[in-house]
């Protein structure tokens, strides 16, 4: 690991930190240039990030996904861009970078945590379904984060008008944001999140069949995917079967309950947990 | 409906009825998000270690014994599962089939601009994904599987054709009916004993006709014929194990080699050898010519080693020592096995189509709302018409924006 790549690791997670208490304070004082602000400095950590993994690759002749710390890293660097581009898309969608940005700090904090030598990867990783299945794997995590963000503050803002109203003082405020573009949003994202773990799923069943040579084995990690997919079907469903389609504090929870459900199986079970998996991504 | 009424419970019995394949397809997966919980909380007793499970069913004695009795501690072999997939897979049916006639209904009474691309997409998508399902499960139902593992001590038994065969597998016709000559095998190692690389070449003979010659690398899978595949064993061998000692320290590895089949002329095998990092050693290059190594006979290997600028070999047997440019290098033990699976799945191909066709349609489902192209007499042009078939209730539409209020 050379010092510049320690280097624009270490001004990446000052970036997620700072864009994660901008966006906070933002949200928590109504104040919207804060979190354009913050914003900003989530961009300039994804930059940090992805030059850190940039060098890591160069260096160790093969992408980051062996290990704890290359894993974790690229992890976070998917959440803050997958984010930073909804964001671009939905420009209303700012006060969604508090949790985006609270996301990857968290995983770029546990990636520098872990120990960071470089690997080889083990023959069985040298496939084609590696680049497929990792990469799609990542996209899904940070899709379901910016999904759950969505849903976090719909839920929120169900119950009370946290990001301020106009205030006595004449100072710019924020109003809450409407529920139903929120609801949306949320919606669309989990659909990308299904449509991705679907990819996920039968790409890593095509590739276990090559290298374990069944395609399911009820692995944890297997597992918990499965289970993170149905749900994902049975929300998506629960809504189309709604006629008004009305945007619902219980739907937004259920999103909140398996984005979280998606970092167990993602992050839990195929990093730390007793899995096959973690036996190839684990350092 | 009938059961209920004759039971007496009308109320019920018209509950019943109203109940859409919708309402079921939501029931069955709540069932089998509730059944995948289950298999990933409960200590499973087809993946959990033998003595653990055992320590966790006293430990819990009367709850494991009723979770035990509910099939919950092995969902995968359980009825629960089956009949869980068997629902969803009968509401997928019926609801796709009825959308499927919808859109066809639709596009003769209306034309192409009814049928919108994201309902397109949906109908293949769980039309698809019901036809993968199928599939897997017609896979997992016939699918035959043969498997030899050669280990030391496996004898060697003569096939026809001068075929090679063990007495323990798919050399001989068995339930795939296919009998494999091993032409060639390579192997190779990383310093920390992990294998590097696993290939070999294989001729395929079945009902005494050559059916296919191919190279196959490990994690990888040769597909032969007709759902034929020959799956290369995770375990290595044969395998030198040597001991490396110098100035710089004593290191071990485990190097493989090729020496199969045992009569046949395949006496130099080369395979590279680099030493674990504790101080950079220039990596020895290893020849091995070997005479008569074969499972069970594995002492009468030799083994050369030569530095990878060339020069002269050093031939050493299990326990014997050379000075390699002032490295104590010795040949510990050789040991041997591989295992190969041959294995008939004739629906894996058509479970993979359908898995990519499903993928296509959730792509078009989710996709940005696109209208087909409308042909007209200017030729043709993508147009923003909104489709005939539009959804019940048009909302009124939101911006979305975040306000900025100046009090």
């Amino acid at each position: 690991m050379t010092s510049a790549e320690i280097g624009a690791h270490w001004v990446a997670a000052l970036a997620y930190v700072v864009a994660a208490l901008c966006c906070g304070f933002a949200v928590a004082f109504g104040r919207v240039r804060v979190l354009d602000l913050g914003s900003i400095v989530l961009a300039v950590g994804c930059a940090s990030n992805a030059l850190a993994l940039a060098l890591r690759w160069s260096a160790s002749g093969h992408g980051p996904y062996l290990g704890r710390y290359e894993a974790f890293s690229s992890y976070a660097l998917a959440v803050g861009l997958v984010f930073l581009v909804v964001r671009l898309r939905q420009p209303w969608f700012r006060p969604g970078a508090v949790v985006a940005a609270t996301a990857a700090f968290l995983l770029l904090g546990v990636a520098l945590l872990a120990p960071s030598a470089p690997t080889f990867p083990s023959p069985a990783l040298r496939s084609p379904w590696l680049t497929i299945h990792v990469s799609v794997a990542k996209l899904a995590l940070a899709t379901a984060v910016s999904s759950g963000a969505a849903g976090l503050l719909l839920l929120v803002g169900a119950n009370a008008s946290v990001l301020g109203t106009a205030g006595p003082s004449g100072a710019v405020r924020v109003a809450w944001l409407d529920a139903d573009p929120l609801d949306r949003l949320a919606h669309r994202l989990l659909g990308y999140t299904f449509f991705l773990m679907t990819v996920v799923i039968l790409s890593g069943a095509l590739w276990a069949r090559a290298a374990w040579g069944s395609f399911w084995s009820w692995d944890p990690v297997e597992t918990w995917s499965l289970a993170f997919w149905a749900g994902c079907a049975l929300v998506l469903h629960t809504r189309r079967a709604r006629y008004d389609r009305a945007p619902d504090p219980a739907q937004a929870a259920a999103i909140v309950t398996l984005v979280v459900l998606g970092v167990v199986s993602f992050v839990g079970y195929g990093h730390f947990g007793v899995s096959q998996h973690a036996a190839y991504v684990a350092p | 409906m009938v059961l209920t009424e004759m039971m007496g419970r009308p109320r019920l019995a018209r509950r019943v009825a109203r109940v859409r394949e919708h309402q079921i397809a939501l029931l069955a997966l709540g069932a089998y998000v509730a059944l995948v919980f289950a298999a990933a909380l409960i200590p499973q007793r087809s993946s959990a270690p033998p003595v653990e499970y055992a320590h966790w069913r006293v430990a819990h004695a009367p709850v494991s014994g009723w979770l035990e009795m509910l099939g919950l501690t092995a969902v995968a072999s359980s009825a629960w599962l089956p009949l869980v997939t068997v629902l969803l897979g009968a509401s997928m049916a019926r609801c796709t089939a009825r959308r499927a006639l919808g859109l066809v209904v639709a596009w003769h009474r209306h034309g192409v601009r009814a049928v919108a691309p994201p309902r397109v997409g949906s109908v293949v998508f769980h039309a698809a994904l019901l036809a993968a399902l199928t599939l897997f499960t017609l896979s997992a139902l016939t699918r035959s599987t043969s498997h030899a593992e050669l280990a030391p001590g496996a004898a060697l038994v003569d096939a026809p054709d001068g075929y090679l065969s063990t007495d323990a597998g798919p050399w001989a016709p068995g339930p795939t009916g296919l009998v494999l000559r091993l032409d060639d095998l390579r192997l190779a190692a990383w310093p920390d004993g992990s294998l590097r690389e696993q290939r070999a070449t294989f001729s395929a003979l079945a009902a005494q006709r050559p059916v296919a010659r191919g190279e196959l690398a490990r994690s990888g899978v040769l597909d032969l014929d007709s759902g034929l595949s020959v799956l290369l064993g995770a375990r290595t061998g044969p395998a030198a194990l040597f001991a490396v000692g110098g100035s710089v320290g004593i290191r071990t590895g485990w190097v493989h080699f090729s020496d199969w089949p045992p009569d046949q002329a395949t006496p130099t095998e080369e395979t590279s050898f680099v030493l674990p990092a504790n101080g950079p050693v220039a990596p020895l290059r290893l020849h091995t010519t070997v005479t008569a190594v074969r499972p069970g006979d594995a002492d009468s290997g030799v083994v050369a080693l030569r530095l990878a600028s060339g020069g002269p070999a050093w031939r050493l047997r299990p326990g014997e020592e050379a000075t390699i440019e002032g490295v104590g290098v010795r040949l510990v033990a050789l040991d041997g096995w591989t295992s190969v699976t041959v294995m008939r799945d004739p629906f894996a191909a058509w479970a993979f189509g359908a898995s990519a066709a499903a993928l296509l349609g959730l792509a078009a489902a989710l996709g940005p709302p696109l209208r087909w192209p409308r042909r007209e007499a200017a030729g043709l042009r993508l147009t923003y018409e909104k489709a005939i078939v539009a959804a019940p209730q048009k909302r009124p539409p939101t911006t979305g924006q975040l306000q900025e209020v100046d009090a």
